[in-house]
């Protein structure tokens, strides 16, 4: 096979697998950045990632990390790795789409978004924006005016939402990583439909600076990766105190990368029962109990409240992303995309009693949940009810009743990022046709132990994320 | 039309009339539906007994 026949089909390479050969100089970042540029354009008309690519300023970044190798400089743990970002991370130059029309009549960004400019001084080399749900309220980015990101794995299916471009142009192995945000499952669910791996930070723990918001209370800039090494290397990357974000911890950054190998040796590990063990299919649960063999685990927790939890979000969510777009909502409510217009406006009517009481309730939920972690430190559940549905599907047979589809994807995603807890969604193949994800949920800030978990089932071949198509 | 969405979809022609928000006819069964939902949750909300001194998730730092 010629090099440019192999440059086409997708490139098996790793993020750490390409920084490595770039810093030793057996492959060049150019070459690298150029095989990335003629993946996307030979595979992204079919899969609608992309909403823009940034050729001209990736090689030139390209070629200012080779001159820095050559010279002898060490360009960081990404070299020349090539990534995109959801699209509602400022680009400079570019427009923050978020998914909208309306934002194309917004200047362009004046300077990339804070985790953007991370990566860059890691290495990594941005290539492009991706494809999401309208203003990031939804689950299945069948996105009205940039047309559906369809889910690699069999393109009449969604790539989930709402950083489904994120999710497909990583599973497509268009680029190795890629970065989302997650407000209410955003970068789980994706993760899961597409048969990766993709993390939730805690609140708090990625700066946000650069990151249209959706529902301040619950918004979450994070990883997309198909190996767990390069997912924590990329979170390391990004994570730290930003004082641009007034949302972002104080805390210094707590690198995962060097626990990888830990394994989960004195990780107090279980599954969620009562919710988390129903309303989904049997394949969903499945997924959950071959990771809990996998792991030997066979405790059980019960999570308190977790439907009112769910309710709780949807409030807040609704009613903070209403307020957000209520200008735009008064003057141009025609420009909005028809999934989400009335979901918006219905927010906008939330009384105020009800906000206050989901804010109240989220503090006493947070308490209880502080005092389950107190002696487990990893939680499993599903991490949607069902694989990817598809394209236009409306509705979804659970237990042999047909149900609305899209509300029932964040059933078990909603109640964690209440709370703003990390979640990791690992993928588990085999288990049905489309690949499902198990979610891995702890206590704030440990986003350590996820990862070591992660990384055992990885290794033992319990998880895995080849690149799909 | 039953008396409960006749009644919803009274609610959303005022509330939002109340905030100058004009919602197009054809779309007002669409957004009552969405705020039947929101309503509904934040009834299950409300019913739950929460102590009258505890403060919301967030604390204002002045």
């Amino acid at each position: 096979m010629s090099d440019r026949a192999r440059s086409l089909k997708s490139d098996p390479a790793d993020a750490l697998s390409i920084a490595a050969d770039v810093r030793a100089r057996r492959r060049s970042a150019v070459d690298v950045v150029r095989a990335a540029l003629e993946r996307i354009a030979a595979r992204d008309p079919a899969l609608n990632c992309f909403t823009d690519v940034v050729a001209p300023r990736a090689l030139q970044t390209a070629e200012q990390i080779d001159r820095d190798v050559a010279l002898g400089r060490d360009r960081g743990p990404l070299a020349g790795v090539p990534f995109a970002v959801k699209n509602l991370y400022d680009v400079q130059g570019l427009r923050t789409l978020a998914g909208s029309k309306i934002n194309q009549d917004h200047a362009a960004a004046a300077r990339d978004a804070a985790a953007v400019r991370a990566l860059a001084r890691a290495g990594a080399v941005l290539v492009g924006a991706l494809n999401m749900d309208e203003y990031a309220f939804g689950f299945t980015t069948e996105n009205s005016h940039y047309g559906p990101t369809r889910n690699p794995h069999d393109l009449e299916h969604v790539a989930g939402g709402s950083s489904g471009g994120s999710a497909a142009a990583v599973a497509a192995g268009l680029v190795p990583i890629s970065l989302g945000s997650d407000t209410n499952g955003s970068i789980r669910v994706p993760a899961a439909f597409c048969g990766i791996f993709g993390l939730k930070p805690t609140y708090g723990r990625v700066s946000r600076h650069g990151v249209a918001l959706f529902a301040g209370s619950f918004d979450h800039a994070g990883p997309f990766a198909r190996t767990v090494r390069d997912l924590a290397t990329t979170f390391d990357a990004i994570q730290g105190p930003d004082p641009d974000d007034p949302v972002c911890a104080s805390r210094p950054a707590e690198p995962t990368v060097d626990a990888l190998a830990d394994g989960v040796a004195g990780l107090r590990i279980a599954v969620a029962d009562g919710y988390f063990a129903t309303g989904g299919q049997a394949d969903a649960f499945a997924a959950v109990d071959r990771v809990a063999r996998a792991l030997a685990v066979d405790r059980r927790v019960t999570w308190p409240e977790p439907e009112r939890a769910r309710a709780a979000a949807i409030v807040i969510t609704s009613a903070e992303g209403a307020e957000l777009h209520l200008g735009d909502l008064k003057t141009r409510p025609g420009d909005f995309d028809p999934m989400t217009r009335d979901r918006f406006l219905a927010g906008a009517l939330v009384p105020a009693t009800h906000y206050r009481a989901a804010q109240r309730f989220r503090a006493w939920y947070r308490d209880r949940v502080r005092a389950l972690f107190a002696d487990v430190d990893v939680v499993l559940t599903p991490t949607t009810p069902f694989p990817a549905p598809r394209i236009g599907q409306q509705t979804i047979d659970i237990a042999g009743v047909e149900r609305p589809t899209r509300p029932l994807i964040g059933l078990y995603t909603q109640p964690i990022s209440f709370i703003g807890l990390p979640a990791l969604s690992v993928p588990v193949p085999g288990v049905a046709a489309l690949p499902l994800g198990v979610q891995l949920i702890a206590a704030p800030w440990r986003e350590r132990a996820l990862l070591r978990v992660a990384a055992a089932l990885e290794a033992d071949g319990v998880v895995s994320a080849p690149i799909a198509g | 039309m039953t008396a409960d969405r006749a009644a919803l979809e009274h609610y959303v022609a005022v509330t939002a009339s109340a905030i100058g928000l004009a919602i197009p006819a054809a779309t007002v069964p669409a957004v009552a539906e969405n705020v039947e939902r929101l309503l509904a949750a934040g009834a299950s909300i409300l019913e739950f007994p929460l102590p009258d001194d505890l403060e919301p998730a967030s604390i204002f730092q002045p």
